[in-house]
Formats: C-alpha cells, structure tokens, sequence
C-alpha cells in the first residue's frame, strides 16, 4: 500500500495558515535554505503523486507550469507528477496529468493507496488534510516547523480531533531554524 | 542581565495538558528526568501561577519517599532549595523556600531581572502567557511529545503580533521526545 504523507509548513504554535507570509522568515536574505531544499528534493524522489484541495491546485496551477527558468526543478516535477486534486466542484483540472477525485473521500483515497506506485505527498489542503486525519489515512506527517510564533490562523490538528498514538521518526534542525519532524501513527 | 525562561513538555498540537487538566502524557524517562534535573540546578528562582505551586509541593516531600528513584530524589533536593515566587491573588501562605509576589509581573521580572544572580523560569501557561504578552521571556523550551490531546491548555497565548525567533538547540530523548530551544 502506497504511504500518504502529509508535509506542512508549521509555526511553533502549530499553524499551517499561511497568515502574514510566515513561510518567508523574517529578514531572510542571505539565509541559506540549501539544506530544506535538499530535504524537499529527498521527500520529492520518493513520491510519484500529489494531492491537494481545489484551493491549493488552483493556487499552484496559477504559478507553476509558467516557470520556465525554474532551477529548483519543482515547475518540471509538477507537471510531469501525476496529480490529484479532491473537488466536488472542479470542471476541467487544466493542468496536464491531472485527476479529479469526486467520490467519497475514503474510497478515493484507499484506491490510490492501493494502486501501485510510490508515495503520494499532501501539502497546503487545509481542509482536505483535516478530513483526512479524522478519517484516519494519513501514514506520516513531514513538520518543518519554523522559528515563528504566529498566534492565530488554521492549526493543523484541529480543536478534538482524535489522532492515535505517533511515532517520531525523525527530527533534524535546519541552518535557518527550521526544524523537519517526521511522525507516523504507531 | 538574568534571562527569563519558560519551559515545559508540550503535546504535538501545543498543549501542556489536556482537556481535563491530564498531563501522564508528558512523564519523562530517566534520560529526560535527569536533563530536567540539570536545567533546574541552573536556575535561581522560578515564578509561579498558583496552580503549578500547588502541582509542585509534592516534590516539598518527595524525598522521603522510599520508592522515589534516585533521579527524582535530586530533582527534590534541587527544587526545595530552588526559591519561588508564586502569584496569586488567592493564597495567603506558600510553604518551602517560596514567598507570595508583592508587585505585579512587570514589575516582579523587571527587579528580579536587573539582581545579579542563575536565570529565572516561569510556569505555568497563565503566568507565562502574562509574561509573553509583556514581551519578558528570553528564551522559550519546548519538550514536545508524539501525543496529539485535541484540546487543554495551550503552551503560547493567542498573539496580537508575531514573534520571531531564533532556534539554539534540538535534541531528541528516548526516541520520542524533542527539545526544541529558541530565544
């Protein structure tokens, strides 16, 4: 069975909102970031699907496939990855390689775990990913959580939700502060 | 200039206890007893909320406590000598080496702040979240545990502003719990 794998951006109060612009740190020119890329590269190889909430595809479908002097590397990945996108709504994805998923949300997402492939990352998808805790399919969760307290904003574990017992996996700190928690239930 | 620390386990979704006050989630092993045991040999008073000041009078007697293991006997020996300045506006007597506070927090750190002497620590999330929002905490420790509680006391304040911070230290425990040090 194929791992789904949640990876947020977080603060230290556990905001995945991307309230204020958080993700930037505040005075980071010149901060070296080559390490959280390298990160990001390893968890992009290993996975050959993502899944995001119609907000989000539409967020990233606006940016990325017009990059053409990308040197992350991450506009090329985007368009070559197959990607799903969890809508009841969504028409025509307008984005190559591009599924919709209608159904019911536990039926859709145990079909593509139970398809052959390699990982598939969630990201952003707020909603989605709360609905995909309280149902229970997440297999790990990536943090990179950032040296900022931001005091309101979406969380990503919602006021009583039920999540089993977890695993640290990993942790690993970062030059600019960001620190990579790796959790997978028990 | 002393700085004032605020430290304490937090669950995965930043609460230092549960819904109903449950903290059996937090207990630390050997390994991070002991660690706890050396930060607080490190300290010359600590400030605290009622609450924590009536949590930790079990540690007045735990001492004479046969089955208390070696490690809590001298987190007992560290704390008792450890002064404390409880807040509150109901207790009219603390027993051990504490006294009630006369000033208000400001006040309180400010004074305690410009005295020579170890650095100070505050407990717990009430009274930290005073001194958050007065902006008098140097330096925040976080000993986060792979429990996710729904619900109960949050470890930070909701903010009127962000704050930035700088990481200084990471360290795992057992396998399990990471201590997360920023100022």
């Amino acid at each position: 069975m194929r791992d789904l794998i949640v990876t947020e951006n977080i603060t230290l109060d556990g905001v995945i909102e991307a309230t204020e612009g958080w993700f930037a740190p505040a005075g980071d020119d010149g901060v070296d970031e080559s390490d959280v890329i390298a990160a990001l590269n390893e968890q992009r190889e290993a996975a050959d699907a993502f899944l995001v909430g119609r907000a989000t595809f539409e967020q990233m479908r606006g940016c990325w496939p017009h990059q053409t002097d990308d040197a992350t590397g991450i506009s090329e990945y985007l368009d070559r990855v197959s990607k799903y996108v969890v809508s009841r709504t969504l028409q025509d994805p307008g984005w190559d390689r591009t599924t919709v998923l209608r159904g019911p949300l536990t039926e859709e997402i145990q079909a593509l775990k139970s398809a052959p492939g390699a990982d598939t990352v969630v990201t952003g998808s707020m909603t989605l990913v709360h609905a995909l805790i309280a149902a229970g399919l997440v297999d790990e969760y990536r943090l990179f959580v950032y040296p900022v307290v931001i005091g309101r904003g979406v969380r990503l574990f919602a006021e009583g939700t039920d999540v089993p017992a977890l695993r640290l996996v990993e942790a690993r700190a970062f030059r600019s502060g960001i620190v990579l928690l790796r959790y997978r239930p028990v | 200039m002393r700085k004032l620390i605020y430290s304490m386990g937090v669950s995965l979704d930043g609460f230092i206890a549960g819904p109903d006050g449950e903290i059996d989630w937090s207990a630390p092993d050997v390994e991070l007893h002991r660690f706890h045991n050396e930060q607080t040999r490190e300290l010359g008073a600590h400030l605290c909320g009622r609450r924590l000041y009536e949590e930790m009078l079990y540690w007045e007697t735990a001492e004479e406590n046969p089955s208390a293991a070696e490690h809590e006997r001298e987190f007992a020996r560290i704390w008792k000598r450890l002064p404390k300045i409880v807040f509150s506006t109901t207790l009219e007597k603390v027993v051990g080496n504490a006294k009630l506070a006369g000033d208000g927090v400001a006040d309180e750190v400010a004074r305690l702040k410009r005295e020579p002497g170890k650095d100070l620590a505050v407990g717990g999330a009430g009274l930290a979240a005073t001194c958050i929002e007065l902006a008098l905490v140097d330096e925040y420790r976080l000993f986060v545990s792979p429990v996710v509680l729904g619900g109960g006391t949050p470890f930070f304040p909701a903010l009127e502003r962000r704050i930035d911070l700088e990481l200084v230290e990471t360290r795992t425990f057992g396998s399990r719990v990471v201590y997360l040090r920023y100022r």
